[in-house]
């Protein structure tokens, strides 16, 4: 006979066996029935344009909660990067990642087949295939001859010129490098910088060192190389550097380049008026505002080429969807993985990050209300649509160790404190001592 | 019948299980968090690994790199040349300003939280806010010197190699001043007020004071101080990386920095991996350096 106190002690005890079944068979239930995917990305509310697209994506989320769930995991800017070495590092990869897509920063994910090709993703796609992306942007993440990321980081960039400067100082326009070095003197005893750029971690000084480069005949062909040559020591690489040394020289760059570096503190010093050239992207320019007279111009020639500046752009679409591979071949997951990249890559998102944060669409179809664009990123889309585009080192170096030297040392040349043979040979040497 | 001696030993057995049953979690947490990473890290110091796919054992091969690579030794020695800055400046501004809050009494409650508050602020934001300060172009520090006719002083503080190894040292010196003066306060509040008041009345005046009664009084506290103090300089990475990246090129990098290119940017864990160990190994060094000199100092004054 069981005591009365010990009767109790069993009821609860079996009550309490009970409830935990319950919940571990319910959770085991829901889990099979709710996929549960891990998103890595770096939207975040940064600005009101940033809350709409951030809106959109939570109320996409929220949408589909009763099919899959998404696990947002947000990191801004370049410590995603981090992030994403570290989740490798422990095997626990995010199911999706917004990443960037070239060998020098994807490069070791894809060498170690944790990835999925696009054209695997569009077999078990019915909405998207490789022809609903506009043909030229593969090629700025194409890596051994296969794609793994799903564009959709495309920007389009455009010089821009302070006119009240102009006005001030009763000069006109530079066109070409020399002619800016020319007025250099004019323009600092005003107390104005002649072109706002900087270089710290690389940016967004590699960026204008390559618009210089590729003016020169050849450079092309040399960049689209370096992955089978290994090899940055060129004539026209020396001659690029040698324009920025002198540039520097001619007191045409700021002071200090590497307080002016990286992507606020170098294009703060052109929205406040203090400087006469830069260069940005869409949407920094249409942040502008009125304060004083600006308009956009072509980049700067290169005196000793024959290059056609009204006809160069710098676009960058080098990022966008990664999928994990093993995450794909889990057929709890694929649906929703597929689902969900569909819609991120879709026209209804491409839209509204385009009319809010001046992302350019990289679906050939994806229907908006042009009244709805800033004008200014409309005006800038119009003249870049049918210019050719500068291909980067970042796009071009097949290793992220060299690629870091190669950041890492242009800021060193850009300072002043490095010599066009002793960063030559810098990256060289990081090149020949990486290649494998 | 339990005798006495039986229930001492019960007793005793009852607060060992105790002591354990409160140590156990942070024991564990301890050795989960600490003890068991850095035999990860070791393991991971003789392999090459980016992070994906397999790992490769290489033997020695990441310390023979280190020892040859260049970025490394400009590194190692910033962190050196921080350290001896931390001793020369951060040391005696805490030293100085903690005596000075200790013979100060009204308000040192108030200066105390004043010296203090920098310390509390994000390295993040400290570093943000002193690019801003030491911008060549933009920042009012070049500004006042070229109001004041002092062009030949107003640099690219952070452009330069020699300037900007200074100011980023300089603002971590700054910035944890506060954190030194209160450890080193606390060891002074701690010395009797009559041993002090009777160095008064026998004549001391405020820097015999000082040399003779309060030194000697906070050498424990001094020496928890420099401990943090040169480990601190081993790990710094915040300020730098904010500032400067560690650059232009490694010139303003320290070893923490240096570490994190390698296993993150580089994508070398195996190397990132063997210099966190060289750090650790000369915290570790410097540790038992610092603690034989004072265990050295009490010994002789001592015999």
């Amino acid at each position: 006979m069981i005591r009365k106190e010990n009767r109790k002690k069993l009821y609860s005890g079996g009550l309490a066996l009970g409830m935990m079944m319950t919940a571990a068979f319910g959770m085991s239930a829901a889990a099979e029935e709710i996929p549960t995917i891990r998103f890595a990305h770096q939207d975040t509310a940064s600005s009101e344009g940033m809350q709409v697209i951030v809106d959109a994506l939570d109320g996409y989320i929220a949408s589909v909660a009763d099919r899959y769930i998404v696990e947002q995991e947000v990191v801004a800017g370049d410590d995603l990067k981090t992030k994403i070495a570290t989740d490798m590092a422990s095997e626990n990869l995010p199911d999706i990642m917004w990443y960037w897509g070239a060998a020098s920063d994807a490069g070791n994910m894809i060498d170690a087949d944790l990835l999925i090709t696009v054209d695997e993703f569009f077999e078990a796609s019915e909405k998207l295939s490789r022809e609903s992306f506009k043909a030229p942007l593969w090629d700025q993440t194409t890596v051994n001859g296969k794609n793994y990321c799903l564009p959709v980081d495309n920007l389009e960039s455009n010089w821009v010129v302070n006119k009240t400067i102009l006005n001030e100082l009763g000069i006109e326009m530079p066109k070409t490098y020399n002619e800016l070095i020319a007025v250099s003197d004019q323009i600092n005893e005003a107390g104005y910088i002649p072109l706002a750029m900087g270089c710290k971690g690389g940016n967004p000084g590699h960026w204008w060192v390559d618009q210089i480069y590729w003016q020169y005949e050849g450079a092309r062909e040399e960049l689209l190389d370096i992955s089978e040559s290994w090899n940055v020591d060129t004539e026209n690489f020396r001659k690029a550097l040698q324009v920025v040394s002198d540039l520097k020289e001619a007191n045409c760059l700021p002071q200090d380049t590497i307080a002016n570096g990286d992507w606020g503190p170098y294009w703060a010093l052109f929205t406040e008026g203090k400087a006469l050239f830069s260069w940005s992207w869409a949407g920094g320019i249409a942040g502008i505002g009125d304060g004083f007279e600006w308009e956009l111009c072509d980049m700067l020639k290169v005196d000793e080429t024959n290059a056609d500046t009204s006809n160069l752009s710098e676009p960058y679409c080098g990022a966008g969807l990664m999928i994990n591979k093993k995450s794909f071949e889990d057929e709890a997951k694929r649906a929703a993985i597929v689902d969900f990249v569909e819609w991120y890559c879709g026209p209804e998102f491409q839209a509204i990050t385009f009319i809010n944060d001046g992302v350019v669409p990289t679906l050939v179809d994806c229907d908006y209300d042009v009244s709805l664009v800033d004008p200014v990123v409309q005006e800038v889309v119009s003249r870049n649509s049918t210019r050719e585009g500068v291909l980067t080192h970042m796009a071009a170096i097949p290793n992220a160790s060299v690629w870091a030297d190669y950041q890492s040392g242009l800021d060193e040349f850009i300072a002043g404190t490095m010599t066009i043979d002793e960063y030559v040979d810098y990256v060289q040497n990081s090149l020949e001592s990486n290649r494998e | 019948m339990i005798s006495p001696r039986s229930g001492k030993s019960a007793r005793k057995r009852h607060e060992r299980a105790l002591a354990l049953a409160f140590t156990l979690p942070s024991l564990v947490l301890f050795v989960m968090f600490m003890i068991v990473p850095i035999f990860g890290a070791l393991y991971l110091s003789f392999t090459k690994w980016s992070g994906a796919g397999a790992i490769k054992y290489i033997g020695i091969s990441n310390y023979t790199n280190l020892l040859h690579n260049r970025d490394f030794w400009i590194s190692f020695r910033n962190s050196v040349i921080l350290i001896v800055l931390h001793l020369g400046f951060q040391l005696t501004s805490a030293l100085f300003f903690s005596y000075l809050l200790y013979r100060t009494k009204p308000g040192m409650r108030f200066f105390r939280s004043v010296f203090f508050l920098p310390s509390v602020i994000s390295a993040t934001a400290i570093g943000v806010m002193f690019s801003l300060l030491f911008n060549a172009d933009l920042g009012p520090i070049n500004f006042v010197l070229h109001e004041l006719g002092l062009h030949d002083w107003a640099l690219p503080w952070l452009s330069n190699k020699t300037t900007a190894l200074l100011v980023v040292s300089f603002i971590i010196i700054w910035q944890f001043i506060g954190y030194h003066v209160v450890i080193i306060l606390a060891g002074m509040k701690a010395i009797p007020e009559e041993i002090i008041e009777s160095a008064i009345i026998d004549g001391s005046n405020t820097v015999v004071l000082f040399f003779r009664i309060v030194y000697p009084l906070i050498k424990d506290m001094l020496q928890v101080s420099l401990i943090f103090m040169v480990t601190g300089c081993l790990k710094a990475f915040d300020h730098s990386y904010v500032m400067t990246m560690g650059g232009p090129g490694v010139s303003s990098s320290f070893l923490a920095v240096f570490m994190y290119k390698q296993a993150y940017s580089r994508q070398k864990l195996g190397l990132g991996s063997a210099a966190g160990l060289v750090i650790l190994l000369l915290a570790f060094l410097c540790t038992r350096v610092i603690n034989w000199m004072f265990y050295h100092k009490d010994e002789e004054s001592v015999t």
